[in-house]
């Protein structure tokens, strides 16, 4: 493979170096042009808009409405995030212990809520939560509770909804990650004299630590910018950062406020990143050591 | 002796497939016993019965007389090395070697003389800070051994644990796995599909074959009295003659190859009952002859059709009218054979075991 990679760059009339870059050249012009222009001008309006400077900033710091925002958001992305780490790490273990063929099929059924709309899907759970919804209408009727549970227009449909949304990004880097670990390890350390307990403590939860890392970025990203999930579910009672500047931008027109509170949201994302790439180089050390 | 660890009529299935069919086998404390057998022939399913990961379908296996079939692997305190070492990629080496110290409630300070202890003992002391994939195939062996050993377990079970490296270094880790078992004394009991390795280690080696022990003995029982073409096939190069018309007189039995007459001297050997009858000859039990006078007894003529050198010895092979080719080991103190010689091929009259049936596939017998 290196050899016929080899003969294909020296035979390319460019040059091996220039037609690498070639190859970027288009995506890098599309990106700089549609992409990185307006989020420049997104942070340029936040310090000019109405009027230059740090107004904006100071209004985001001081105002008691935003800050609830701000405060609502981190918490649900707090929640989400560890509920999503939870579940789609069990699924993941188990997707890992199943024989190849149960393996493949669970594959495909994470895969397959890829292909539904969040839309959809953010509607399909309104349908089933909501008071005279499929889960309370059951839950009445063969008796469990005899008036309907508050499950959407709150924190808990939000919060459902999202989970359900973000599974598939936990399960697949957790997955990938898990399957790196060689299966002997735990029997090793169970021959050593670890009860299971204890050989996944010392053993498989440590060496799957970068693919959690890994997961939580993820969903704690995609989690932070959520619109129509918390806009829907929330029913306007739980409002987050994402809807909170759609309503500055379409509705009251603050747009010097909307895009420094993207500003904001961008430097926490970023932040983030860093912080978590990091930790995952920590959490590989079988491999920098 | 007491036995230490026996298996009692044990057998395993997997849905149709029988993996160990009715094994018994009592295993010495203090023995080097190795399970030797091509794959799918049940030697890992009964290794990983004795480490507890395999619940046999029937049968128990006991140690000291006690029954651990069901007991769980963390509560057997055996020592198991697996054939890709399983060491723990975000451990030292220190730490590797601290775990099974660590899992039984130990601290570093208390734990400290023992695992020095044991890194001396496989002389890697001077690596104790490394990471595991710091280290070349044969230092991570040894961590892997020495893990094993750390906590002086009743039993150190390996699983090929060889198989990984190349030759060479597979050589001098036969070598110090043999001299570590001797000075620590702990009954080994060993997996391996490499006869070499079965045969130059072992105190005992039970050969499996389709989930059974087909022969079990010391390697020179197996090697020169082999109770069946498998196992004589198997173990080492052997020679199938086909013979008929026995005739036994006592220790003494004549038999025929071709129109030819030969004689036997079978010691206690137990023939088996009439059939197609094969006698097994090794190669180095072969002496070839320049003339009909000087040859013993039983001999055969031919021609060399082929010669192979291998620095220490000759092979040659020799093709005969009544026995087909023979394969025939020459040492360098004898005159280097020429293809198209006319020659004798003798053997002694005790040398060879006759067993029941023949190979199925007769190049087998020498293609090593």
């Amino acid at each position: 493979m290196q050899g016929e990679a080899g003969i294909a760059s020296r035979s390319s009339p460019l040059g091996k170096d220039t037609a690498y870059w070639g190859m970027v050249l288009l995506p890098a012009v599309f990106l700089a042009t549609l992409y990185l222009v307006p989020v420049v001008s997104v942070m340029v309006r936040s310090v000019t808009e109405p009027t230059l400077g740090l107004d904006n900033y100071a209004v985001i710091l001081e105002n008691k409405a935003i800050r609830n925002v701000l405060g609502k958001t981190v918490y649900i992305c707090a929640v989400t995030t560890a509920l999503t780490l939870l579940f789609g790490y069990a699924t993941a273990y188990a997707m890992c212990r199943m024989p190849e063929r149960e393996q493949r099929l669970m594959f495909f059924l994470v895969i397959l809520s890829f292909w539904i709309s969040v839309l959809i899907r953010t509607f399909a759970w309104i349908a089933v939560l909501q008071p005279q919804g499929l889960l309370n209408d059951i839950l009445i009727g063969i008796g469990i509770i005899d008036r309907p549970l508050r499950l959407v227009r709150n924190d808990l449909g939000v919060i459902i909804g999202m989970v359900h949304y973000m599974l598939p990004y936990a399960i697949l880097p957790l997955f990938a990650n898990m399957k790196t670990i060689d299966p002997t390890l735990v029997p090793a350390a169970r021959a050593l004299g670890a009860s299971p307990r204890k050989a996944f403590m010392t053993v498989f939860l440590p060496l799957s630590l970068p693919g959690l890392a890994g997961a939580s970025i993820l969903v704690l990203i995609f989690s932070s910018g959520f619109y129509i999930t918390p806009a829907l579910l929330g029913g306007g009672k739980v409002v987050m950062i994402a809807e909170y500047i759609s309503v500055q931008m379409s509705e009251t027109l603050k747009w010097g406020l909307a895009t420094s509170l993207a500003t904001v949201l961008m430097l926490v994302v970023l932040a983030l990143t860093i912080a978590m790439s990091r930790y995952m180089d920590i959490g590989d050390t079988g491999k920098k050591a | 002796m007491k036995d230490a660890l026996s298996f009692e009529a044990v057998t395993k299935k997997y849905g149709a497939f029988t993996a160990l069919n009715n094994v018994s086998l009592d295993i010495n404390a203090g023995e080097f016993m190795t399970l030797l057998g091509p794959s799918g022939s049940g030697k890992t399913t009964m290794l990983m019965t004795i480490g507890g990961f395999v619940e046999p379908t029937a049968g128990h296996v006991t140690l000291d007389g006690q029954k651990i079939t069901h007991l769980p692997p963390e509560n057997r305190n055996f020592g198991l090395v697996f054939q890709g070492y399983a060491l723990f990629p975000h451990l030292t080496v220190w730490e590797n070697v601290f775990y099974p110290l660590r899992v039984r409630g130990m601290q570093k300070a208390e734990a400290e003389p023992k695992v020095r202890d044991v890194l001396e003992l496989i002389q890697l002391s001077h690596l104790a800070e490394r990471f595991p994939k710091q280290l070349s195939g044969g230092q991570q062996q040894r961590v892997a051994l020495a893990r094993a050993l750390v906590f002086s377990p009743e039993l150190l079970l390996l699983d090929e644990p060889l198989s990984a490296l190349d030759r060479a270094l597979r050589k001098d880790l036969q070598r110090e796995l043999k001299d570590l078992h001797e000075r620590v004394g702990t009954t080994f009991i060993y997996v391996t599909h490499d006869q070499e390795e079965a045969l130059s280690m072992s105190d005992r080696i039970a050969i499996l074959r389709d989930g059974q022990i087909e022969q079990l003995g010391t390697p020179s029982q197996l090697y020169e009295k082999p109770s069946s073409i498998f196992v004589a096939n198997f173990l080492g190069k052997s020679n199938f003659v086909p013979v008929h018309d026995l005739n036994v007189e006592g220790a003494d039995v004549g038999y025929s190859v071709g129109q030819d007459q030969f004689r036997f001297s079978r010691g206690d050997a137990s023939l088996p009952q009439a059939g197609e009858l094969s006698l097994a000859l090794r190669p180095e039990r072969l002496t070839l002859y320049g003339n009909r006078e000087d040859a013993p007894e039983n001999c055969l003529a031919g021609k060399v059709v082929k010669v192979t050198y291998f620095g220490q010895l000759y092979e040659a092979i020799v093709s005969t009218q009544s026995a087909g080719d023979l394969l025939v080991t020459v040492d360098l103190a004898h005159s280097e054979p020429r293809i198209g010689d006319r020659v004798w091929v003798g053997w002694a009259i005790d040398s060879g075991v006759i067993l029941a049936g023949r190979p199925v596939d007769t190049d087998d017998a020498y293609a090593g």
